[in-house]
């Protein structure tokens, strides 16, 4: 009730600001009868009018008779008044409050130099180098947050850029960042350090490979610190090359409502907790991938291949009730082309993910996963996560306006058990969806997509899995 | 929704159906509408250009609010009887009815005594960064002129775009400043004793420190002089932009409403030309003018920054080639492009740079489409724009000949031949484009006169098709037609003489002499004279010329129209059958 009163209060101020502030259309002060009849039907032909009057402003003249013709022309309005009284309220917002009301407060915050002093406040430096941008999330399934990136020209030293991050999703939902890129100009190649710790309550957890579905859905929680460098040569068209290594540490629980993991357990739903839960791991790791991709950058016809292969290392010598190593070891290929010469892009990509345990179990957080940015990305975060993957992907990638694209997928793939023995055709799913998608930033960019997943064949391939992704995403 | 609304509009155009003959005054076009010079008091406010909200409002919020006005919108409300615009605070006819020497054309808004590069200047103040740095000059006679410079990338462009635009549209009848190009040595500079310079929105003490960035971004010329385009100030006190919508309430004499007024909605057509994008209010400005002593005047309005024409070239990847064919953010093409997987065919995509590269961007023929041309937003009084304002700035575009673009082309000083001959070029086909788009379907025949000759009074009228050159004299037709007004809805048929050339191409026909006509109980005469273009054509419509006779041999012409239907004056019948007599000129 106090939110309606409110909001006519808020209706009848944007009236009385509009009433006051639109500019009128003419009116005369004391014109002859015909003219002031022409000039009404001239007025009403050009949309809804607020009359006042200051009487500090100089009277208006009268409308002269421009076409010197001997009678009024035909109005065409005839029965215009009726949709115009339908449409009245929706007018009365978009005109009376979003234009009068919301344009008024910003050319007075324009004519007051506010939004430059804002803009100054998130882009300045001599050269305008220092950026701080807000960013936005909402995932559905996952936790819905906001917060801030930045960058920082020139700092510590010339050509390096410091950058840093934060995202805040409730108070068990903190994440944060900073790190430090060097890339001298004229070179293919830049390094990176990076810290970063985090700590969330929005796990999800379907089941790891064969196990995984939508009846075993389950969170939990999460605390994690990283610390890791980065080399990066770009020696050719799109491909690269990029080695990475740091200390990673995890630590998990079930201090989240509804259903958790030992939950699963419990009912039988799932055999054994996943490896290092709760417990969690620490490992150095080394990451290495490397692409060939001989598509040009845009706005370049689209047409090419990448092939991809990489592995991760990782060892696990501190925590957990024994330490382990792993590796997750991968490779992909993937057509493209542009149907138009403008990047129109249809593409069709196969991807095969492995993991193997060195020593001991590879922790379920570091298992190959499709799902999320992967590529079946109708199933939110790690939904799909197992021993081993493969993914077949077609896309067509379609721009709609400056650096934003439209995009549309469908895939079919599943995680399994390791190497893939337990590969049925039976046991995979399908991803589609569709959306629009920034291109050229490297790391934050926009994004809206929806899309369903599906569960396996074997099951019957129904919709089971609905992602409804919007915001400014970002690839850590 | 929409479907209501057409058949709303239907049910209403139904209406007009019924239309009687409207008879123009015998007083004779309006020439001058003196109201708008009429002196007044007090001075308006000046007037705030929000520079964000006003590109916000128009690419997201206007046209949203304006589908739920319900207003289809009309026809031009400042319009004579001769389908033309009086003078005005806005616009002065400068071709529409008189002949402009090229040589004239090509000093426009300037007159005789240009700016001296060899006496001393005195910079009064500077903005040296942003995108178009530049600084004020006064020089020797006390004359404030702002010079501005070109970027690097597009050598000579915007100082050229900013003159050769300026004349073009002051020939056309807009008021602008006085642009012209200008090389001078750096050592008649001097900075004044309180010269400031603005350095990211704050102004501070004007130094050499400060201005020596914006030389060293230039090139000299050869002969180590600098190039600039020096703007003349406008005299008056400035009030700010004018807005291309409603009118102002502090301005007595401003009552048309701004997107109805035809010179400001035909401004599309110019802007297409030169592919003026930036048409938004920050590039206008209204002065004050003052008339007496006891601070009266009127307000006058200008065009007064050009420098985005001929196409300029934006940092910003892959804008530059969408200038001219889609709004920086265009809801409607992105949707478009979104539901149909970018199945729509864009004219930017084929965008290709011409043989000056950089220089002249994406300013081309090929892409170009006069009918679809898109500025950076929206701009209020191009969205109401209707093609009977369109062909009116279509007809001044006619007049203005290649002798006359040449030379004000000319202004531009251009140091490379082959910029100035691609630039002539496609200025010339682009024009062309323009006129055979906007003689269409609205007929090219202006300017009627009466001249006395063998047979007779005979009304004449200017084929600007045939002028300028898009069809061909000897294979164009003619046919006439004519009516008496007997009395209210009736009319009845008169011989018209055959149609034969006049003067300077003109197409010339008989009047219909009424024996009974006086002074006291003047015959209302309605003459329809088309122009075709072979006997298949059946588009093409007439020149509807309205005239009054007094007695034997004494006509008035009182009024032009251009009917987009086939229909008698009434509105009744379709006529014009297939079968229609059509002559070639000379041949009765």
């Amino acid at each position: 009730m106090r939110a309606r009163g409110w909001h006519w209060v808020a209706l009848a101020l944007a009236c009385a600001t509009a009433a006051n502030s639109w500019p009128r259309r003419s009116k005369a002060e004391d014109p002859d009868e015909e003219w002031a009849r022409k000039q009404a039907d001239w007025e009403t032909r050009n949309g809804y009018m607020f009359y006042t009057l200051p009487e500090q402003e100089p009277p208006k003249r009268d409308l002269p008779n421009y076409s010197g013709q001997d009678s009024n022309p035909v109005t065409k309005e005839g029965a215009l008044w009726i949709p115009r009284f339908i449409l009245f309220p929706v007018y009365l917002v978009t005109e009376g409050i979003l234009r009068q009301g919301l344009g008024g407060g910003i050319t007075k915050a324009e004519e007051k130099e506010i939004p430059a002093r804002v803009i100054d406040a998130f882009r300045f430096g001599e050269k305008q180098q220092y950026i701080i941008f807000p960013v936005f999330s909402f995932d559905l399934g996952l936790r819905a947050n906001i917060g801030v990136v930045s960058s920082f020209g020139d700092i510590p030293v010339k050509h390096t850029t410091l950058s840093a991050g934060a995202l805040f999703g409730g108070i068990d939902f903190v994440s944060g960042d900073i790190g430090i890129t060097w890339s001298p100009p004229g070179k293919k190649w830049s390094g990176a350090l990076s810290v970063g710790a985090s700590r969330r309550a929005d796990g999800l957890f379907f089941g790891l490979g064969s196990e995984a579905s939508k009846d075993n859905e389950s969170r939990y929680n999460w605390v994690g610190y990283d610390v890791g460098v980065n080399y990066t040569v770009e020696p050719f068209r799109r491909g690269s090359i990029s080695l990475d290594t740091g200390y990673r540490y995890r630590v998990f629980g079930d201090d989240v409502s509804g259903t958790t993991i030992p939950d699963l357990v419990e009912e039988g739903n799932i055999s054994s907790l996943p490896p290092a839960y709760p417990q969690g791991y620490s490992a150095w790791y080394l990451d290495a991938r490397i692409a060939y991709d001989s598509r040009q950058p845009r706005p370049s016809p689209g047409s090419g291949v990448r092939v991809s292969t990489g592995f991760n290392l990782g060892l696990d010598p501190v925590l957990g009730n024994t330490s382990s190593s792993w590796i997750v070891y991968g490779a992909g290929v993937r057509g493209f082309l542009d149907v138009s010469g403008h990047n129109h892009t249809l593409s069709l990509g196969a991807i095969v993910i492995f993991s193997d345990g060195l020593r001991g179990e590879v922790p379920f957080t570091e298992v190959p996963a499709v799902s999320g940015n992967g590529p079946m990305p109708a199933f939110v975060g790690r939904v799909l996560a197992g021993d081993s993957a493969s993914v077949l992907n077609f896309q067509f990638t379609w721009p709609i306006w400056l650096r934003l694209d439209g995009k549309i997928h469908f895939a079919v793939g599943n995680v399994f058990d390791g190497h893939l023995s337990n590969f049925a055709f039976e046991d995979l799913r399908m991803s589609f969806g569709g959306g629009i998608q920034a291109h050229g930033a490297e790391k934050t960019y926009f994004e809206f997509m929806a899309g369903g997943g599906t569960e396996t064949f074997a099951q019957g391939p129904s919709v089971t899995s609905v992602r409804v992704l919007l915001g400014v995403s970002r690839d850590y | 929704m929409g479907a209501a609304v057409a058949l709303f509009l239907l049910a209403a155009d139904g209406i007009g159906c019924a239309r009687q003959v409207r008879r123009y005054s015998a007083d004779g076009p309006m020439w001058r509408d003196e109201g708008d010079f009429e002196p007044f008091t007090p001075v308006p406010e000046v007037y705030f250009s929000p520079f964000a909200w006003d590109a916000a409002d128009n690419m997201i919020f206007r046209p949203a609010a304006r589908v739920f006005a319900v207003d289809p919108g009309g026809e031009a409300v400042n319009v004579n009887s001769m389908d033309e615009v009086p003078d005005s605070s806005w616009f002065t006819n400068r071709l529409s009815r008189q002949r402009l020497s090229p040589e004239r054309i090509a000093r426009g808004a300037c007159d005789e005594t240009s700016l001296d590069p060899s006496d001393p200047w005195t910079i009064t103040s500077a903005k040296p960064d942003g995108a178009n740095p530049g600084f004020i000059i006064e020089d020797q006679q006390g004359r404030a002129f702002l010079l501005k410079f070109d970027d690097a990338s597009q050598p000579e462009r915007a100082t050229a775009a900013d003159v050769i635009g300026s004349i073009f549209y002051w020939a056309a009848g807009y008021e602008t400043p006085c642009n012209q190009i200008t090389f001078f040595r750096k050592d008649i500079l001097q900075i004044g004793e309180d010269a400031t310079a603005t350095v990211f929105g704050t102004k501070v003490p004007l130094t050499w420190d400060r201005l020596d960035p914006i030389f060293e971004a230039l090139t000299p010329q050869p002969d180590g002089t600098w190039r600039a385009a020096a703007s003349a100030f406008l005299p008056g006190k400035p009030l700010g932009p004018w807005r291309y919508e409603l009118v102002r309430d502090d301005d007595a004499n401003d009552i048309v409403p701004h997107d109805d007024r035809r010179e400001l909605r035909g401004a599309y057509v110019l802007a297409s030309w030169v592919n003026h994008f930036d048409s938004r209010e920050q590039n206008t400005l209204s002065m004050w003018v003052a008339t007496d002593k006891q601070g009266r005047g009127y307000v006058r309005h200008h065009y007064i920054d050009f420098g985005d024409s001929f196409g300029s070239m934006w940092a910003i990847r892959g804008m530059s080639e969408r200038h001219g064919h889609t709004y920086y953010f265009d809801m409607p093409h992105v949707l478009q492009d979104l539901v149909t997987f970018g199945g729509v065919p864009r004219a930017w995509r084929d965008n290709e740079l011409g043989p000056t590269g950089k220089t002249l961007g994406y300013y081309n023929v090929e892409t170009f489409e006069p009918d679809k041309y898109r500025t950076g937003y929206q701009n209020p009084a191009f969205i109401r724009a209707t093609e009977r304002d369109k062909a009116w700035m279509a007809r001044i575009v006619a007049k203005l000949t290649p002798e006359a673009i040449k030379a004000a082309i000319a202004q531009a000083r251009l140091s490379d031949p082959l910029v100035e001959s691609e630039l002539t070029r496609i200025v010339l086909a682009r024009r062309e484009k323009i006129l055979r788009r906007w003689f269409r379907n609205l007929s090219p025949l202006a300017e009627p006169t009466l001249h006395e000759g063998e047979r007779g009074t005979e009304l004449c009228l200017r084929d600007l098709s045939v002028e300028a050159g898009i069809v061909n004299p000897d294979t164009r037709l003619y046919s006439k037609h004519g009516w008496r007004h007997v009395r209210r809805r009736k009319l009845r048929e008169v011989e018209v003489g055959a149609p034969r050339r006049g003067s300077n191409d003109a197409v010339c026909v008989g009047l219909p002499d009424i024996d009974w006509a006086s002074l006291d109980d003047p015959a209302y005469l309605i003459i329809d004279v088309t122009g075709l273009n072979g006997r298949e054509d059946d588009k093409s419509r007439p020149a509807r010329v309205h005239l009054y006779q007094f007695g034997e041999g004494r006509y008035a012409i009182v009024g032009l129209q251009r009917p987009y239907k086939l229909r008698t004056p009434s509105g009744r019948d379709q006529y014009y059958p297939r079968s229609l007599e059509m002559f070639a000129l000379g041949i009765d």
